[in-house]
């Protein structure tokens, strides 16, 4: 835990130095000034020292969160001057005694911070670390990764969209502690930084806040496991794609789904041979048929080199002519087969295109009807003024019901078409393919004929014949080989898609001692509600608040919104982010200890508001809170009166500006080292 | 009073067979909503139709076939080289034989036109079918419906014919 002690901002202008210091003590204060006394300006330095500029949506080390007045011109008894040099200061006390003193330019070298510890024996040492740049990862030379070892704030992995890891950050833990006066009360952690692309890190910085780090090493494999599971679906089914559109392409369609678990489909896939499949469904070994193959190039071989001919044979020409006849019959009926299975398609498809748009209308008609648009429920004759029964002219108008049943009805016949197209495809690349095959074939016994054909005498003629055989067997062996490579591929995929899906370590759930700290936080949440006055709590509901699991607040299950007025959306952030707090102490978690709420009124004339607000502050949650809270605010004198009355700490500073010109008109920018540290307690 | 369904299930039940309803099989098809026949009917006359005077405008038979294409868009392909075709008769004859039976056949827009006229939303003056400018009801309904993006698909339909030349011969016949 950690108490502000002060801010500081100071700096040199052509009027001489200037600067403005805000003391702080622990426990409730409100700071009370006029608008436009500087109090956004000493918020904004809050987050500015602690390198957390990426919540107000700006890029590294940009100081445009601050006003002009420290930045361009600054105005003294109404007129205006340069700036010439700017830096602001923040002192941190940590509960064991040490002190930290964080600097950092706003006009100047905004990228560095210089950082000085000051021990319990008053020994300082100062470092000067980058802000942004490798702010968590360079061991010597980060900010971050000094400020969380001086916090005693252990790292945290999250996962980020891209499948990587990134650490959380000071900048996703900042809004949940300090809520600014033009973003931080629009939504509970409005201030959250989503350009790192970590995951549910609003979760993450809730858990981490809590003490929760095994619940965030949880999600942490939760997530690392469902990106894991997405990327396994999804190399299972291009695989799965591959492999049937691969053996479709030589004739064979099996069923090779990557629906179902990853268990499951890794179970299912683990009995895939498809090797086997080829030998039960298609009856095809292609051992055996490489085989036969050779056995028959041999024989060829054979007779085309040593084997006698019979000079009397004279069924050359004849089996060669034979063979492209049949060769043109088979090919003839594969083209009318594929012409018909072509025309199925293109029909199905036009089919499928009338059921969308048919689809379409019933949904929109749907709608008409729902929504009560146009619709005719009285016309009447325009002469005799009686009611116009459109059945008198045989036609009705639907239920919304009965076009619900036709929806339904579409949308089983668009499914059912969906998957005959499917099929219908397949079979047509089938047909497709082995036309292929036939015409290669086809082509080569028209040239084995013509061969055959020219050769004189029946000898020349054998030999011929023989020759077209073995060549044409000789290609066969190639492709039985290429499918059989293919085929091993495939396998080997499959198989190597299995060892990963059952080496895969699914995630583990929630650990059982983060429902604790949760329970801590619901109920410290609905107390803090019910003091605020939220006009969806009462003492009759307090058990019905609830948080879900993006930590949203729940009321009877349903989220908890703005009821009754639209200021319960900042009694809502404010809430939530105190009893964050509360919570972490009563179960000894990581939150600093620190909450800064810049303008909870938000400037509202409501005064139902205010006056809730006043009195939330006046009870004993919030006087007797065991952490530092400091509300800046402007309260009007009455309200100061009533609140110091009631026991609570208002601090009104003096003047009207925070900013003010140095008493003597010399510097006061004295290097940060030599800068003397007043301890306060 | 009892439906169909219901009686049929009545009269099965005296019987031994067990009745089992798919209620979505007997739904009929949105094309016999009197509302959305009035919608399309509307949409015709707002995209195709002439102002003349105090009326829009537009010839019965062009509305017959345009409402019947709209309610069909898969069907533009085939009005297309039925334009294409319309020089040629022997082409035009064959490439028209399905849509012109379908669509002169059409008997529940002539109820839908009837109905309308009936209540003196449309007008029928000389082969034309005529809107009262003033009216309200179905430029009501179109404009509610266009607003809320509903019929797209009809609307585009109906804009694509208007890009298809149509002419009196295709829709008078021979």
């Amino acid at each position: 835990m950690i108490t502000l002690e002060s801010i500081k901002v100071f700096g040199k202008s052509t009027a001489g130095n200037f600067s403005g210091e805000l003391p702080f003590k622990s426990g409730l204060q409100v700071i009370s000034a006029d608008n436009a006394f500087g109090k956004s300006l000493s918020v904004t330095t809050v987050a500015w020292c602690l390198g957390a500029e990426t919540v107000f949506g700006l890029p590294d080390n940009d100081p445009s969160c601050f006003a002009l007045a420290v930045r361009d011109e600054i105005e003294f008894n109404g007129k205006l001057f340069a700036v010439v040099s700017s830096s602001c200061a923040v002192s941190l006390l940590h509960k064991d005694g040490r002190r930290l003193r964080l600097t950092r330019p706003i006009k100047g070298d905004c990228a560095k911070i210089t950082a000085e510890e000051i021990a319990k024996d008053g020994a300082v040492r100062t470092s000067v670390f980058s802000a942004r740049y490798r702010t968590m990862q360079d061991e010597t030379g980060g900010f971050q990764y000094f400020f969380f070892a001086w916090l005693g704030w252990p790292h945290q992995k999250t996962v980020t969209f891209k499948g990587g890891e990134s650490e959380i950050y000071a900048e996703n833990l900042l809004p949940l502690f300090y809520i600014d006066q033009d973003e931080g009360w629009t939504d509970i952690q409005s201030l959250q930084v989503s350009r790192y692309g970590q995951q549910q890190i609003g979760e993450f910085a809730i858990e981490y806040l809590l003490g929760g780090l095994d619940a965030t090493a949880a999600r942490v494999a939760q997530l690392r496991s469902a990106q894991m599971t997405g990327a396994l679906k999804e190399k299972a089914r291009i695989l799965a794609d591959r492999v049937v559109v691969g053996l479709i392409g030589y004739g064979w369609r099996i069923e090779m789904s990557s629906f179902g678990s990853i268990t499951e489909l890794a179970d299912r896939w683990q009995a895939i041979s498809l090797k086997d499949i080829l030998a039960s469904n298609f009856d095809v070994d292609l051992g055996k048929r490489h085989s036969s193959l050779r056995e028959r190039v041999e024989k060829l071989r054979q007779s085309l080199t040593d084997a006698p001919i019979d000079v009397e044979d004279v069924s050359a020409p004849v089996s060669a002519s034979q063979r492209v006849i049949e060769l043109k019959r088979r090919r003839h009926r594969l083209s009318e087969d594929a012409s018909t299975s072509r025309s199925q398609v293109e029909q199905t498809e036009v089919l499928l295109e009338s059921l969308e748009d048919r689809l379409s209308a019933a949904e929109d008609l749907f709608r008409l009807k729902t929504i009560g648009i146009g619709r005719i429920d009285h016309i009447e004759c325009p002469t005799c003024h009686r009611d116009l029964d459109p059945a008198t002219f045989a036609l009705n108008s639907q239920s919304s019901e009965s076009i619900e049943n036709h929806i339904e009805a579409l949308k089983r016949d668009r499914d059912l078409l969906s998957r005959n197209l499917v099929s219908m495809k397949a079979t047509l690349s089938i047909i497709y393919s082995e036309l292929e095959v036939v015409s290669s074939e086809f082509r080569e016994a028209e040239r084995a004929l013509m061969n055959v054909t020219s050769a004189v005498g029946t000898v020349r003629e054998a030999l011929a014949q023989t020759a077209a055989e073995l060549a044409s067997a000789e290609r066969s062996i190639d492709r039985v080989l290429e499918i059989s490579k293919n085929i091993e591929v495939w396998q080997s995929e499959i198989d190597a898609w299995v060892r990963e899906a059952k080496g895969v370590t699914f995630a583990m759930t929630a650990p059982s001692d983060f429902t604790s700290k949760k329970l801590a936080f619901a109920e410290a949440l609905a107390n803090y509600l019910l003091a605020f006055g939220h006009s969806a709590v009462s003492s009759n509901n307090l058990a019905d608040v609830s948080l879900n699991e993006q930590y949203t607040p729940m009321l009877n299950q349903k989220r908890l919104r703005s009821l009754g007025s639209a200021s319960d959306q900042s009694r809502l952030i404010a809430a939530y982010t105190l009893a964050l707090a509360q919570a972490s102490v009563k179960v000894d978690g990581l939150h600093p200890g620190l909450v800064i709420l810049d303008e909870p009124l938000q400037q509202n004339p409501d005064p139902k508001h205010r006056e809730r607000f006043l009195s939330f502050l006046s009870k004993e949650l919030a006087k007797k809170v065991p952490f530092q809270v400091v509300i800046f605010t402007s309260l009007r004198q009455g309200e100061i009166t009533q609140l110091r009355r009631g026991g609570v700490s208002v601090v009104t500073p003096e003047g009207t500006k925070f900013l003010t010109l140095d008493a003597r008109h010399e510097s006061t920018e004295v290097p940060a080292e030599n800068t003397p540290i007043t301890p306060q307690s | 009073m009892p439906t169909e369904s219901q009686i049929l299930s009545e009269l099965l039940a005296g019987t031994s067979a067990a009745p089992y309803v798919h209620p979505e099989r007997i739904a009929p098809s949105t094309v016999y909503d009197l509302q959305y026949r009035m919608f399309v009917v509307a949409a015709c006359l707002r995209v195709s139709g002439k102002v003349e005077g105090a009326f829009r405008k537009i010839s019965a038979n062009k509305l017959r076939l345009l409402q019947f294409v709209a309610m069909r868009p898969w069907l533009l392909d085939v009005v297309r080289e039925w334009s294409a075709s319309r020089k040629d008769r022997q082409r035009s004859l064959q490439s028209s034989q399905s849509l012109r039976r379908g669509f002169l056949s059409d008997g529940m827009h002539d109820n839908i036109i009837d109905y309308l006229v009936a209540t003196g939303c449309l007008f029928k003056q000389k082969g034309q079918i005529a809107e009262p400018i003033s009216s309200v009801i179905l430029s009501g309904l179109f404009d509610t419906s266009e607003k809320d993006g509903l019929f797209t698909t009809e609307t585009d339909a109906i804009r694509e014919l208007n890009e298809i030349v149509i002419t009196n011969d295709m829709l008078e016949g021979w």
